[in-house]
């Protein structure tokens, strides 16, 4: 009879635990089912449930790989470790010592106890702040800066591009409007996988959101720099010109792209003439 | 010379509510000697409870003063010499009643080994031989009201506290606890009692107490109550008459 | 002391004998297999984001338990009427309060000591421990952590009723963990009477070393253990010599 009840209660817990992980694969499996031409908000069974609660610890849960790449310190702490003595940390250069002097014994023990210097992961250490991009955009799929983060780190720097584009394309899936991560797929096809056929189709789209919504001119150069690159790597030089054209608008007085422009024009111009 | 038991001068206990006052007890003193059977009767909400709180420090007495064999009541001492058995008995739901007593034992100084000798054979006189490890939430009401003298008798104590100690006993457990007070006392024992079993108290009391709204009316020996026939035919009837309202 | 420890010791039969406590002891190894088998894009050899939840949820288990449990201490037994028996004996307040303390830091400390264990296993097994001083150490703070608490609810449920206690120590805790260091500038603005309040607050941020096991940091020196400890140490002497004092005038 013992034993009964506490089977019962025991697997009765389990059962609920369970099915509060299911909930998020179910939630996903359905959002398949069901795709969108209407906002992914609208078919969320999680978002209807938990309502914002979910984006904000989605949030916090981002902004984990942050604190994780810098090896578990909060960015306001940099400083403060600097004071304690230790290694200066490439946030904090120079930290006035003044600014940390403190007479109030609870300050000086909790810095002891929770502040340490901030130490930028190793290539080999930073996969760890990965399943936290996984969790971040799990809760919250509007999360593009997860996405675009989480995807670079995964296709540049930890050499796993076959994952980045899934994970980049299931952000696509949430936020099919967003030109982060299709500038984000077309850096990887470009820089890792060197499919410029593919990274053309993506840099062209990211380009086309971009430019409705955006006034952010550093992305609007990258955006023009690759695809120039790609449209010049496959061969179609016109195409490659013209981006050149539009980023000198933007860099009017950039010598080397005056030059560069130059010799499209002239390789073009060549290209032309042979028979 | 007699030693006294117990003894209440003039204490007072005043109860005090954010918009209520009420004097429970009013200078409400007498001794019990050593060796007596004291009842304490009075209707509800006489102030019985109250007393025996008091006398527990369970609460304070606002005025007047309670020693046991000497010792105030509100030192340690004096809870080392007594016994006591509440009304309602309720104990701790996740211990058997043989962990619940060792428990006691252990409170009390009392060897292991003595304790275990008084628990089984307090068990064999009431019948509850086969419970000792039974978890307390699967004991009955009356198993769970012998389990409370058990306790109370735990340490041999000299003077015995019982509020309304036949409550939830059948018959036979009555006739049990009435032999086993005669039977303390006859080993030099005091036992203090509340009832409202006035025969029972008839049986077996030397000496009532009867209280009536936080005062005591009368204090009597059993005997005197019974031999004074043409006014009293019973203590009942003795009772019914000192607390009728004049 | 013998009153006191009898009292503490017949109280762990409670929590075992209830066993809720096998209940969070169930659904961590669920949820620690199910992180263990989680596979974040096929890399492998990940092991701090199973640290951090993992601890996380031993620290909260540990506080789903101690809480209630803590609470429900001193008005169960005045409800239920047991204490009548039990202040018939020998036994003074003080000591009966002492008793229920350290039943409640017994029972925090089984609670968490098997949760720790179950997820000390898992850690070592994944191939990436800390060091063994900064295990101990997180343990040890833990557990001054729980005694802190366990005394902080059981002097508000002399006061209070079961469920207001349970909720005001909820929220002092998390509410001291989370921001417990900021308040500081806060307070001082307030002159005096800031002072004083940001000293009484119990400070629950100064034992939390989750993120040192996370993270590998290396472990604390002794001057800080030293501090922390005595910090405890005072602050649950004091709460349980408040509590005393208000338990003694209360009358049953």
């Amino acid at each position: 009879m013992v034993l009964k009840k506490f089977l019962f209660k025991s697997s009765s817990a389990g059962i609920i635990f369970i099915l509060v992980f299911l909930a998020g694969q179910i939630d996903d499996y359905f959002l398949r089912c069901y795709a969108a031409a209407s906002p992914r908000t609208n078919n969320d069974i999680m978002l209807k449930i938990f309502g914002q609660l979910r984006q904000d610890v989605g949030l916090m849960v981002y902004l984990k790989a942050d604190q994780y790449y810098h090896g578990g310190t909060h960015h306001p702490q940099h400083k403060t470790a600097e004071y304690l003595g230790k290694e200066p940390c490439e946030h904090a250069p120079g930290a006035e010592k003044a600014d940390f002097e403190t007479k109030d014994f609870f300050t000086r023990l909790y810095r002891a106890v929770r502040h340490q210097p901030a130490r930028h992961l190793s290539d080999e250490q930073s996969k760890e702040i990965t399943p936290w991009f996984y969790l971040a955009t799990k809760l919250d799929p509007q999360n593009i800066k997860a996405y675009v983060i989480g995807g670079y780190w995964l296709g540049m720097r930890l050499s796993k591009p076959d994952e980045a584009l899934k994970f980049l394309r299931q952000g696509l899936f949430s936020n099919p409007d967003a030109w982060q991560i299709y500038e984000q797929v077309a850096d990887i096809y470009f820089l890792v996988k060197k499919d410029y056929r593919k990274s053309v189709v993506y840099f062209e789209r990211a380009y086309s959101l971009f430019n409705q919504s955006e006034t952010d001119v550093f992305e609007l150069k990258h955006l023009l720099v690759f695809l120039a690159a790609s449209y010049e790597f496959l061969g179609e030089y016109p195409a490659a010109l013209k981006y050149h054209e539009k980023l000198l608008k933007i860099n009017p007085d950039d010598a080397k792209l005056k030059t560069k422009i130059s010799n499209l024009t002239d390789v073009i111009v060549r290209t032309k003439e042979q028979p | 010379m007699v030693e006294t038991a117990l003894s209440l001068t003039g204490v007072g206990v005043t109860y005090k509510g954010k918009n209520y006052t009420k004097e429970a007890l009013f200078e409400l003193s007498f001794k019990v000697e050593r060796g007596e059977i004291f009842g304490f009767l009075g209707p509800n909400g006489a102030g019985k409870t109250t007393t025996i709180k008091a006398i527990l420090n369970l609460i304070y007495p606002n005025t007047g003063q309670i020693e046991i064999f000497g010792c105030p009541a509100s030192k340690v001492c004096a809870r080392k010499r007594i016994g006591y058995m509440p009304e309602i008995a309720n104990y701790y739901w996740y211990l058997t009643a043989k962990e619940l007593l060792l428990m006691y034992a252990g409170i009390l100084n009392i060897p292991k080994a003595l304790a275990l000798k008084r628990i089984d054979s307090f068990f064999e006189i009431v019948g509850l031989q086969d419970a000792g490890n039974v978890l307390m939430k699967n004991f009955s009401k009356g198993m769970m009201q012998k389990v409370s003298l058990a306790q109370a008798l735990l340490n041999d104590p000299d003077l015995l506290i019982l509020d309304e100690p036949a409550g939830g006993l059948d018959p036979v457990a009555r006739t049990q606890l009435r032999s086993l007070i005669l039977e303390l006392k006859n080993k030099g024992k005091t036992v203090f009692f509340s009832s409202h079993e006035l025969s029972e108290v008839e049986l077996i009391c030397d000496r009532v107490g009867i209280l009536k709204e936080g005062r005591l009316l009368k204090t009597e020996k059993v005997k005197d109550i019974l031999n004074q026939k043409t006014q009293h035919q019973s203590l009942e009837n003795y009772f019914l008459n000192i607390i009728k309202p004049e | 002391m013998k009153t006191t420890v009898l009292i503490a010791t017949n109280l762990m039969k409670e929590i075992f004998r209830k066993k809720d406590i096998y209940v969070f002891v169930v659904l961590l190894v669920i949820l620690l297999i199910y992180l263990i088998n989680m596979n974040f894009f096929d890399i492998g050899g990940l092991s701090r984001y199973l640290k951090e939840i993992g601890l996380g949820m031993v620290y909260l288990f540990s506080l789903f338990i101690t809480v209630p449990f803590s609470a429900k201490l001193v008005g169960e037994e005045i409800q239920n009427k047991t204490i009548y028996p039990l202040l018939a004996k020998p036994v003074t307040r003080f000591q009966f309060i002492a008793g229920k303390f350290l039943g409640a830091l017994l029972v925090a400390g089984a609670s968490f000591s098997l949760f720790y264990f179950i997820f000390y296993l898992v850690d070592i097994s994944k191939g990436t421990p800390v060091g063994f001083i900064l295990y101990l150490e997180t343990y040890a703070f833990a557990i001054l952590m729980l005694a802190l608490l366990s005394a902080l609810t059981i002097f508000l449920s002399i006061h209070m009723t079961f469920s207001t206690t349970v909720t005001l120590a909820y929220l002092i805790y998390f509410i001291m963990s989370w921001f417990g260091a900021s308040f500081r500038d806060y307070f001082y603005n307030f002159s005096i009477p800031g002072y004083i309040a940001y000293y009484l607050l119990p400070h629950f941020e100064f034992f939390d070393l989750r993120d040192r096991v996370v993270h590998s940091w290396p472990a604390l020196p002794a001057w800080v253990v030293g501090c922390a400890a005595a910090y405890a140490l005072i602050y649950i002497s004091v709460l349980l010599y408040f509590s005393a004092f208000a338990f003694k005038k209360k009358w049953f």
